[in-house]
This record gives structure tokens, C-alpha cells and sequence, in this order.
């Protein structure tokens, strides 16, 4: 191969090297794709929020017609058994949940709020010093900018929340999400990434740490069954017939 | 501690995960739960404080009062944070469960929660299993203690859901 004078830019016919330019050339976003990937997150936008819009739609349809039962009017039959009310015991907690979910996440907030006060107190003479004094004036210059960043990121959510709506009225998207359901159940990689990550997690001191609770384990068994008179675990799990054969 | 294959000849069909492994004792599953729960705790707190800063960062905070407000003139009055937190614990749950069997509580204490005849848990029975834990929770956590007792080491909320936590046997971790 004969070699070039140093004229730059280099310029050559060699495949090799037209080849080098096409491959960098992947890692730039033409206005095309980029307006495929704005068309794409358009629809998704679009289908979330057409789709929760006829969910609310059609729940406050039913709520509308619907008649809360109240408990009077509840007869119980004779032959409930216990299988039944165990069924309405989780039905009623599963109501309770939300409630008891709020109460607490009102205490939560609280104390998160709290421990943000403190820390602002603590932090106060170190941000009202002196030394900190160009630092605090970027600081509010920099909530500026993000206030404007802000707004303007609110106008741009409002002009593309109208043009996902749009853009969903000239497509059927039915076929597409099916589509990508079905691919999402298929893709077995990410659940092997996971389970992979999950039994991996080995190493001296995990496998101690795990040998240590095992041991704890049989320590206690033993400890009860001393105590207790109690039956030796079984060793393995025994399959139950009724249990073979799926759900 | 472990079976060997011809002590359980008679359950060829059922997963060999199950005929290696043997259930998991009361401690080990314990120091899992408590894993799940600090886990949750510090996403749930590292979150909420994010998104607090960040929005006294951008001193937005009177948005979230409107947003407030137009939630609580809303007929569902269910807090958007309860319903987000109730999700978050849901899929959190079901989530690793289904998919692979363990939460990363069990993982690091080398747990995995299989039906009993070995197979991993549907969605539905993960579901089941996690509403389960409040049965085994009102009676003064009486159906975790179970384990304790139990011949099968199972809890109120495995047995509703018809399901065990077995020890990962070590030549399956790696």
C-alpha cells in the first residue's frame, strides 16, 4: 500500500475506510428519526390518555347507575363456609387497603417534610454565610432558569398532549399494542437478566451471611423442639397431587 | 439435608428445584421480609423527598397545591399517593415473585417462593399470596409464626396460596 502525502482532509478510495465513516454516521439522529421517535412517544402519550379518559368515562357511567348495597340488605347464606369468608375477608381488606395506605402516607409525608425542615435548619448557617454568599446568588439564579425551563416545558406538555390526541384518531393502535404485549411476553431475556442477578447475588460474604441464617434456622427448630415436643420439618417439599397439574 | 433423586422418585414430574431444596425456617425468611421492607421504606422516603426538593428547587410548590385541590374536588378521593404507594408495594411483590420467584430480600438470603410442586407462581397466585400476608397479619402476626410450628414450615399466607420458600441450593447460585 503506498502511503498518502499529508494533505488534509485525507481523502482516499479505500472501502475500508468509507466503511468507518457509514458505522460513526449510526450515531447521529437524522430529522427523520427524530420525528419517528416524536411520532412513537406521541402515540403512546396519545393511547394513555385517550385510554384513561374512557376508563373514567365509563366508570362514572357505571357509578352513575349504580346503587351502593348497604349492609342491612345483605342476607348471609346458611351454608357459607369458611372458604367463602375468607374470600370476603380479603375482599374486605383489599377495600380497607387504599384507606389505611392513605392514613399513613399523610404520616410518611410528614415526617419526610420534617426531616427536609431539619436539614434545611442545620444547613441555614453554612447557606447564610458569608463564604457561601455566590454560591447562594447562582443558586437563585439557577431557580430562575429551572422556573423558565419549567414553564416552558409545561407549554410544549400541553401543545403535544394535543397532538397525541390527534394523531390517535387517524390510527387503530389495537393491533400495535397487542402486537407489543405479545413481544414483551416472549422476550424471555430480561426475566433470565433478572433471575441471573437475583441467585448470583454469591459471594464470601453473602454465602456466610446465608449459611449463618441457615444454621439460626435449625438452631431455633431445635430449640422448639426440645421445648415444645414439636415435629421434625420435613426435609423437602412434598408435591401435593391436587397441586400437579397448573393453576 | 438435601434429598436425593431416589427419595423422591415418585415426583419425576414436578420441578428439580423442589426435589434439591428443602423449606426455609422462620429467621431466614424474617431477615428477608425485613430486607423487602427497609428496600421499600427507602425508595418510598428517597422518593418522596426527590421529588420535594425538586419542587421547592423549582419553587412549584403552589402547583402541587392546585393539583391538590383539583384532586381532592375530584370524585375519586383516593389519594393519587395512596394509590402510587399501594402499587408500588402490589407490584413490588408480584412483580419479583412472578417473574423469578424471589424479591431482592429473599435473593440475598438465597430464597425462592415456587408453588408446591416447584413451578414459579402465576400472577394471580403471587396476588393471592400477597393479600394473603394480611390474614397472616391480623391476628398478631400469628400465620407468620406459623412457620415456627408447621411440619412444611409454611405460613397461613403460603398455605392459602398453596405455596413454599425453599432454600437455593449453592450449585444453583452461581
Amino acid at each position: 500500500m503506498q502511503p498518502q502525502d499529508d494533505d488534509f482532509p485525507y481523502s482516499s478510495n479505500d472501502p475500508s475506510l468509507a466503511l468507518l465513516e457509514d458505522k460513526n454516521s449510526v450515531l447521529t439522529l437524522t430529522s427523520q428519526q427524530v420525528n419517528d421517535l416524536k411520532g412513537t412517544l406521541r402515540l403512546v402519550v396519545g393511547s394513555a390518555i385517550n385510554g384513561k379518559d374512557a376508563y373514567t368515562k365509563r366508570l362514572r357511567q357505571i357509578q352513575a347507575v349504580q346503587e351502593s348495597v348497604k349492609p342491612d340488605t345483605i342476607i348471609v347464606d346458611a351454608n357459607e363456609t369458611a372458604r367463602d369468608q375468607l374470600k370476603y375477608l380479603l375482599l374486605g381488606v383489599l377495600f380497607e387497603t387504599p384507606e389505611l395506605l392513605q392514613r399513613s402516607l399523610g404520616t410518611i409525608e410528614q415526617v419526610s417534610s420534617k426531616i427536609y425542615g431539619l436539614v434545611s435548619r442545620m444547613l441555614t448557617p453554612i447557606t447564610d454565610s458569608w463564604v457561601f454568599s455566590p454560591v447562594k446568588g447562582q443558586y437563585d439564579s439557577a431557580a430562575a432558569r429551572g422556573e423558565k425551563v419549567i414553564d416552558r416545558l409545561i407549554m410544549k406538555g400541553r401543545i403535544e398532549e394535543q397532538n397525541s390526541r390527534l394523531i390517535l384518531q387517524q390510527q387503530t393502535i389495537d393491533d400495535l399494542v397487542n402486537e407489543i404485549l405479545e413481544y414483551i411476553i416472549l422476550k424471555t431475556e430480561v426475566q433470565e437478566l433478572i433471575e441471573e442477578a437475583g441467585i448470583g447475588v454469591a459471594g464470601g460474604v453473602v454465602d456466610e451471611f446465608r449459611d449463618q441464617s441457615s444454621n439460626v434456622d435449625s438452631l431455633v427448630d431445635q430449640k422448639l423442639r426440645s421445648i415444645f415436643h414439636k415435629r421434625v420439618p420435613q426435609q423437602s417439599a412434598t408435591p401435593s397431587s391436587d397441586q400437579a397439574g397448573g393453576e | 439435608m438435601a434429598l436425593t433423586t431416589s427419595q423422591t422418585a415418585d415426583s419425576g414430574k414436578h420441578a428439580p428445584f423442589v426435589r434439591i431444596s428443602h423449606p426455609a425456617g422462620f429467621f431466614s425468611r424474617s431477615m428477608a421480609f425485613v430486607i423487602d421492607l427497609i428496600i421499600l421504606s427507602v425508595v418510598q422516603l428517597v422518593g418522596t423527598a426527590l421529588i420535594q426538593t425538586l419542587l421547592r428547587f423549582f419553587r412549584l410548590t403552589g402547583l402541587v397545591s392546585y393539583v391538590k385541590t383539583l384532586l381532592e374536588s375530584s370524585t375519586f378521593q383516593i389519594g393519587s399517593g395512596a394509590v402510587l404507594l399501594t402499587l408500588l408495594v402490589i407490584g413490588y411483590y408480584t412483580f419479583f415473585w412472578t417473574l423469578v420467584g424471589f424479591t431482592p430480600g429473599k435473593a440475598l438470603l438465597g430464597l425462592k417462593v415456587v408453588r408446591k410442586n416447584g413451578t414459579k407462581l402465576s400472577f394471580g397466585r403471587s396476588l393471592l399470596r400477597f393479600f394473603s400476608y394480611w390474614i397472616s397479619a391480623i391476628p398478631l402476626f400469628l400465620g407468620f409464626f406459623w412457620v415456627l410450628w408447621d411440619s412444611k414450615r409454611q405460613g397461613w399466607h403460603d398455605k392459602i396460596a398453596g405455596t413454599q420458600v425453599l432454600y437455593i441450593p449453592k450449585n444453583l447460585r452461581k
